[in-house]
């Protein structure tokens, strides 16, 4: 029992500080779409009138970053009426150096509230690089794999005590410390499988662009191939979309990668679709479409990890069950705030004085 | 006290199928997923203010100990 004491106040000592970025940053997160609408980015777009041609938002989209390079084309669930172009700037060395383009889909043209990203990106690259670029994610790897160290460790800790004293009890009439300790606790018990949950999709997140890489390198590089090569004029965008959505006439577009970007081939472009409902709509299904004739050359199934990565985003941001489910998980954020709060508390704050004929605190 | 565990295994289940059939569409699903999730914040808000309470009792007890030890001295 010793060791998971030393395991659980070590390793949450070191992870706090990092969590409570991590909670205090997606709580906004979870109101991006939101926030955004209000504040006016991507508010313009009409999401009922009839879209413009894709290669008009690509050219839109090159008025505004002449020397930039196009990686994806976006459908953003949460912007109808409204296209993001993720490019890549002259010089870019990674994915994390690029920049979001909004266009209106009925028009073409930068949408009424601007088109550049909203402030809620800088929250999510906050979020998920703590503004440290490619190094971010591997930095954050280490408090999420603490973090759940801290879980298993709070549960092999609590277990016993829950044994003798019940789930869920706050002792009265003990020590100040006694009553941080039990809401440390019983806080902790009762979102443990939330915090698991949050937590280990946040880990697989961090790992995102590395599993992607793999991806690439072992399936996707497969195909490479069978495209013509990329010396030919590159096909219509419009053309390449509708192939993709032809394979799948259910599905919806989802985004578009280019050639050269994490998720396509050289001779490539990759057409994400999603499905109409389930996990289905969580998961992506990609069409390998030939960038010169725009024929479709492959629709791999995704893998299991690949689909394991798309469904840790919803389940990391709670955006995907409606308003019910975000407040829920804002309430389960700051219940997380709190446990982490108490356990510094108890950490940092001497053993307090304990009232006489009071018997010891159940170390926990 | 196997109650108890079982209680806490209960909510854990529940809160994790409640995450899970969220996922799996709109409407119904999402209804059952809120019922599942509910209790663990009902939970955190029982617990929340019992904790509030053990706080206030044992402040008015760390107050009243050391007047209790100067009538004694």
């Amino acid at each position: 029992m010793r060791f998971w004491i030393w395991a659980h106040k070590w390793s949450s000592l070191i992870c706090t500080a990092f969590l409570l970025v991590l909670c205090v940053t997606g709580l906004p997160l979870i109101f991006r779409g939101e926030i955004d609408h209000a504040l006016g980015y991507g508010a313009g777009g009409q999401a009922e009138a009839r879209p413009a041609p894709l290669a008009a938002i690509e050219a839109a989209a090159r008025i505004s970053r002449p020397l930039g390079k196009i990686h994806f084309l976006v459908w953003e669930p949460d912007k109808p009426g409204v296209i993001t172009l993720s490019i890549a700037p002259p010089g870019a060395k990674s994915f994390f150096d690029n920049e979001n383009v909004l266009i209106d889909a009925a028009t073409a043209s930068p949408p009424s509230g601007g088109d550049r990203a909203s402030p809620t990106q800088w929250l999510i690259d906050l979020h998920g690089t703590l503004l440290l670029g490619p190094m971010g994610p591997l930095v954050l790897g280490v408090p999420a794999v603490l973090f759940i160290v801290a879980l298993v460790s709070g549960i092999v800790i609590y277990g016993p005590f829950a044994r003798k004293a019940g789930f869920a009890q706050v002792r009265v009439g003990r020590t100040k410390r006694t009553a941080w300790l039990d809401l440390h606790n019983m806080l902790g018990a009762v979102i443990m499988a939330w915090m698991l949950v949050v937590g280990a999709t946040g880990l697989i997140n961090t790992w995102g662009a590395s599993i992607i890489q793999f991806w690439q390198m072992s399936e996707l590089s497969t195909y490479a191939q069978r495209g013509s090569p990329p010396t030919g004029k590159t096909a219509s965008i419009d053309a390449i979309v509708a192939a993709g959505r032809a394979r799948f006439p259910d599905y919806q577009p989802y985004f578009v990668a280019y050639p050269g970007s994490l998720m396509a081939g050289d001779r490539f472009h990759a057409v994400y679709l999603r499905g109409p409902d389930g996990l289905k709509e969580h998961i992506f299904q990609p069409v390998l479409v030939d960038s010169v004739t725009a024929r479709v050359i492959g629709a791999p199934r995704p893998p299991w990890y690949i689909s394991a990565l798309a469904l840790s985003q919803p389940l990391h941001f709670g955006d995907y069950g409606g308003a019910p489910l975000k407040v829920m998980w804002t309430l389960l954020d700051l219940v997380t705030i709190a446990v982490l709060i108490s356990g510094l508390k108890l950490t940092f704050s001497k053993g307090g004085r304990r009232p006489r004929n009071i018997s010891p605190e159940v170390p926990a | 006290m196997k109650k108890s565990l079982l209680l806490a295994a209960l909510l854990a289940v529940a809160m994790l199928a409640g995450l899970i059939l969220a996922l799996l569409g709109d409407g119904a699903w999402d209804v059952v997923a809120y019922v599942l999730i509910a209790p663990a914040l009902i939970l955190v808000a029982q617990v929340s203010a019992r904790a509030m309470h053990g706080m206030r009792a044992a402040t008015t007890l760390e107050q009243s100990q050391p007047r209790q030890s100067a009538k004694e001295t």
